[in-house]
């Protein structure tokens, strides 16, 4: 319910004369069994239709422990798991979202990968699906894997993403689904513009999603005021990787400022930068006034912040939280990740100090602080400088977040790490290729449901698994790879050179940071079709071809 | 300013809408009003909100054809009857889908919950066969004691405030705030009903304390 892109794709899909949409979300547990003891199958929300009677069941990949999610939602739907096994009355199964771009794990279970922005291809594959309606299953997947931005596992090819040149004139929604109870994110969502700026190495939306595109403050004032009025919501929020770097920012907020100071429109911006611009800007805004901030340094030393290109310097980390807690706020919460390239015991006693200055300076300003501190275990992704990388083993991560929280152990702070086995998980997602589809169904069908939901996943069950399958996930998420090695997500071409990721990962082992895109082209291999005017221009032909950095 | 109305309504709850939280209606309702142009008063204090109030919660999974609740309408101002049966139609288009509004009218005095002594519920078991093992299931002394007599009602009499009829039983319980029907499916349960696969239970309404059952706060706006 929270994501976004569902919203939009759910709305456009709506829009379209040959098309129309349900929705379907996968049921937890307890659904699962009930729906199986009745014998029923999963049906659409809107039209109670089972899944199987649709012509495209679409999914959305979100996150990498989401793949057992699929299965379920085709198996209680009432169509065959194994693409192979569908007929021709079963629906086309069409996967998109960040998955896509690693899609051979999956490649299975899904008919059509859609590689992109949805708003691109996804119209464009169901008005030719519509014409070629009660012709063969072959021809109508022989169609799609023509389409540009769509990959098909049986008619394999080297596929480009697909996005939107102009966001300008891109489809937006004037609706929003409203649930009917508290979901995370309980806000209209406003999009203020795709890609970003900043180019950190462990980033993959930030490689992926090239180049920046913004959107003007009156287009994104007018979506999210006719949004407000039309859910009723009293919240708005303007998403981004980056919000803080929306050139819009200034205006919006000023043209939003009197619906706000009525008190009954609230405005929250995720990810604050940490600068004094972003507190002054927080400090403006009654939804984010009440809760503490939170922020994310990355990585406890200089030196490795300059490894992964999050360019910070521990000035303005510590002039940040001086601004937090000078402007009244008392909670702080802090993000860091484990187990990054080239981290050694002083970047985890960076993290510790820089959390105990933290206290000291709320101390100082004369306020009880609280602070929030995030450990998450780094996990090397594809089409990223460091999807070279291999991942920490699980026992370093337990070992640094104990070393960490056993430092930090009076009550002002709060330390809390992500479950190490999940990380490992999600990195053999990230980095494994086809010999992971039997793995998914055969732990799908000893039972592993939801495994991004640490109550119901089992580690174990996976384990046996691979064991069984011979599939050594260990090395799949632990090993570095070598320059020259293929990926299993090679044929997707996201725009971002391969020599580009190379060398940044070269200077990453240097410790050199590189500019962002507003200061100067870094030659990511778009092309330069970032720069103003040349956005209608294509992709390069191949993202092997870079530019010649000047 | 124009000064504010307060509306009291009663709502249905039905279908898929019962597996809606209590604790989720206030957004609900109040998201509801905004879309139907109807801006509520705001509370006082640290966090304002939109000013409602509802009546005893109603557990997910019930249904209900007449629960009480009231809204603090700033405006558009109410000045008459007409007035406030035209934003209750607006509000009503603008509810979700197993949400309706029943009755409505502007009041003043007590507060919600000084009115609501009794609650009335229809239970319809699978067969006939599960209703009497149900009626069979007399209770503990503490749900016995939240039961409330009814008068002479058609039906076999299984307790002061339990009657059957066909597979469908009447249950008259005092003080929703406290009693519920937990209890009662918890004890059917252990006499042998299997719970939701073999009954669904409907609040038929929230209010006065009547011989024949629960009167509601306000006539239901067909009966009119």
């Amino acid at each position: 319910m929270s994501y976004l892109g569902f919203q939009i794709l759910y709305f456009l899909l709506k829009s379209l004369p040959y098309a129309d949409a349900e929705r379907v979300y996968a049921p937890w547990v307890d659904m699962e069994a009930a729906l199986r003891r009745a014998g029923r199958p999963l049906c659409s929300l809107e039209g109670d239709r089972p899944l199987g009677e649709f012509d495209v069941l679409g999914v959305t990949l979100q996150y990498e422990l989401g793949a057992t999610n699929l299965l379920t939602i085709l198996d209680l739907g009432g169509i065959p798991i194994r693409r192979e096994g569908r007929g021709e009355a079963d629906p086309l199964v069409l996967a998109g979202g960040p998955g896509a771009y690693v899609p051979a794990p999956l490649a299975l279970f899904v008919d059509a990968f859609c590689v992109g922005e949805g708003e691109e291809q996804f119209p464009e594959a169901l008005a030719l699906l519509s014409g070629l309606k009660g012709r063969p299953r072959e021809e109508r997947l022989r169609a799609l894997a023509d389409i540009e931005g769509i990959w098909v596992p049986a008619f394999p090819r080297p596929v480009r993403r697909r996005f939107v040149r102009d966001v300008s004139s891109t489809f937006v929604p004037a609706d929003r689904i409203v649930p009917n109870m508290g979901i995370v994110h309980d806000r209209v969502a406003t999009q203020v513009f795709r890609g970003c700026f900043r180019g950190c190495r462990f980033c993959q939306a930030g490689m992926t999603e090239r180049p920046v595109r913004e959107r003007s403050a009156e287009s994104v004032l007018s979506e999210a005021e006719s949004a407000l009025a039309r859910t009723g919501y009293e919240e708005a929020g303007f998403l981004s990787l980056a919000t803080c770097d929306w050139r819009g920012l200034p205006e919006a907020l000023a043209r939003f400022g009197e619906r706000m100071r009525s008190g009954r429109t609230k405005v929250s911006l995720p990810s604050l930068r940490m600068d004094a611009f972003s507190v002054e800007l927080a400090a403006g805004l009654q939804a984010v006034r009440k809760g503490g901030l939170t922020f994310a340094p990355e990585a406890g030393t200089r030196r490795l912040r300059d490894v992964i290109n999050k360019n910070l310097s521990d000035e303005e980390i510590r002039s940040t939280l001086e601004g937090t807690f000078a402007n009244g706020w008392d909670r702080v919460k802090l993000y860091f990740m484990m187990g990054l390239p080239t981290e050694t015991e002083a970047d985890l006693d960076g993290i510790v100090a820089l959390c105990k200055e933290a206290a000291r300076m709320g101390r100082s300003a004369g306020r009880r602080v609280s602070l929030a501190v995030s450990l998450a275990g780094f996990v090397p992704k594809p089409h990223t400088p460091f999807q070279w990388e291999g991942q920490a083993p699980r026992a370093v991560f337990r070992e640094r977040a104990r070393s960490v929280k056993s430092r930090l152990s009076d009550r002002r702070f709060e330390v809390s790490y992500h479950d190490p086995e999940q990380s490992f998980l999600e990195a053999v997602f990230a980095r494994g290729g086809a010999e992971l589809g039997p793995a998914i169904e055969e732990a799908w069908r000893r039972g592993a449901r939801f495994d991004g939901w640490s109550e119901t996943f089992d580690l174990r069950r996976w384990e046996e698994v691979f064991r069984d399958l011979n599939i050594d996930a260990e090395g799949l998420a632990t090993r570095e790879r070598g320059e020259q090695e293929p990926f299993p997500w090679d044929f997707i071409q996201v725009g971002v050179s391969r020599a580009f990721l190379w060398r940044e990962r070269c200077r990453a082992m240097e410790g050199i940071p590189t500019q962002d895109c507003r200061s100067g082209c870094a030659g990511c291999g778009l092309g330069l079709i970032c720069r103003e005017g040349a956005l209608d221009r294509d992709l390069p032909s191949s993202a092997e071809e870079d530019v010649s950095r000047g | 300013m124009s000064p504010v109305a307060r509306v009291r309504l009663l709502y249905s709850k039905t279908g898929r809408a019962a597996f809606v939280p209590h604790a989720d209606l206030p957004d609900l309702l109040s998201r509801a009003a905004l879309r139907a142009g109807v801006e509520l008063e705001r509370t006082q204090g640290f966090s304002p909100h939109p000013r409602l109030s509802l009546g005893p919660a109603l557990p997910v999974g019930i249904e209900a054809l007449a629960e009480p609740g009231e809204l603090w309408i700033e405006s558009p101002s109410v000045e008459d009857r007409e007035g406030e049966l035209n934003l209750v139609c607006r509000l009503r288009s603008c509810l979700p889908v197993g949400f309706d509004v029943r009755a409505s009218a502007r009041v003043e005095g007590g507060s919600l919950s000084g009115f609501c002594a009794g609650a009335e519920y229809l239970i319809r078991f699978v067969s006939e066969e599960k209703a009497l093992l149900a009626g069979r299931w007399e209770g503990n002394e503490k749900v016995r004691d939240a039961e409330a007599p009814f008068g002479p009602v058609p039906g076999l009499i299984l307790g002061p405030g339990r009657v059957c009829l066909g597979r469908e039983m009447r249950l008259l319980l005092r003080d929703p705030e406290r009693n519920g029907m937990a209890s009662w499916v918890k004890g059917w349960a252990e006499a042998g009903i299997a719970d939701w696969p073999d009954l669904r239970i409907l609040r038929v309404a929230v209010g006065f304390l009547g011989p024949e059952g629960v009167r509601p706060l306000l006539p239901l706006h067909e009966e009119e």
